[in-house]
């Protein structure tokens, strides 16, 4: 029986293995710039094709695992394993203050902002101090004296 | 999931409902125990209740959230039993018996997939068997998409030295 000729530009087993691990067995997974080298090995080299049937055996076995079933009475388990619905207000609250860690600090900012927008609400008065008012009548009586 | 955010209990149910199966899939591949596998998805879904305000829409995908809950339920599982191994070193005891209904080849997948590494075992489950893209499974298990293709990649010529044995060549080539 004749040989085919191997073509130079072949691809080596090594090379062809590391590409069936990282790739599967599916030639339309592999990268562009390697098909074609990894072919020709494909065509030319029986240890090739036996580690390409059973890359095959492996990707046809694994998508056709059965899909898998939680046994029956667990999901009951999950729900009748959650807290306790709350009811009162002061539950609501302690849930939503505890659902982020910014919701606390929001709290907590709370009166500072309000304190901050009630101080620039109020408008300033022009007045002058009672200090200030004591100091003008002391030097009131002071030059009156001198007069 | 918006609805669960508020407190729905009605919309919790729903989730558990559509996605139990496949994380009691996930934490039994890791756990190789019908029964730590059940506790672990018990515990996943309370952490979901409880941390549901802190999923974030837009970032990935639901089921992606909740396996790497599972994840953590896991690896916080295997700290409080196993202090002093790491889980590179987890040893492998046994090999959980395969489903009865399952045939022999998928049997033996099965098994050879339960007596992988853990890190292996892991992405091929969570990238092989459950779909998740390369992206999705490094986020799961909090390590690169690198990573993830390496283990995927010792695992896959692994299970291929096992089944060159029982390739009857049927497979034709290209």
């Amino acid at each position: 029986m004749p040989m085919k000729p191997v073509p130079h530009e072949m691809m080596e087993l090594q090379a062809f293995i590391a590409l069936l691990d990282t790739a599967g067995s599916n030639q339309f997974d592999w990268p562009a710039e390697v098909r074609v080298k990894a072919e020709q090995l494909l065509a030319h080299s029986a240890q090739a094709r036996a580690e390409w049937q059973a890359a095959q055996t492996l990707d046809q076995l694994v998508s056709a695992v059965p899909e898998h079933v939680a046994p029956p009475g667990l999901h009951a388990r999950i729900l009748a394993g959650l807290p306790p619905e709350s009811s009162g207000a002061i539950d609501q609250l302690v849930g939503w203050l505890t659902a982020g860690f910014w919701r606390p600090a929001i709290l907590a900012l709370t009166p500072l902002l309000f304190g901050t927008w009630l101080g620039s609400a109020i408008p300033v008065q022009e007045e002058s101090s009672p200090a200030l008012d004591l100091s003008s009548v002391l030097l009131d009586e002071v030059y009156t004296s001198y007069d | 999931m918006a609805r669960i955010q508020a407190g729905d209990r009605q919309a919790f149910d729903q989730l558990v409902r559509r996605h139990l199966s496949a994380i009691h899939a996930y934490t039994f591949r890791l756990s190789r125990s019908p029964a730590d596998a059940d506790d672990l998805a018990q515990e996943t879904f309370m952490r979901v209740w409880q941390k549901a305000a802190t999923f974030r829409f837009g970032s990935v995908r639901v089921t992606t959230w909740m396996h790497q809950i599972a994840h953590n339920v896991f690896v916080d599982s295997w700290r409080r039993h196993e202090p002093t191994q790491s889980l590179d070193d987890e040893t492998i005891d046994s090999v959980p018996s395969p489903e009865p209904h399952d045939d022999d080849a998928t049997q033996l997948l099965q098994m050879s997939i339960a007596g992988l590494p853990l890190g292996q075992r892991t992405a091929v489950s969570l990238s092989l068997l459950s779909g998740f893209s390369t992206d999705e499974t490094g986020h799961i298990m909090g390590i690169s998409t690198h990573a993830v293709e390496s283990l995927i990649a010792r695992a896959r010529r692994t299970l291929r030295q096992v089944f060159r044995q029982s390739a009857n060549g049927s497979g034709s080539c290209p």
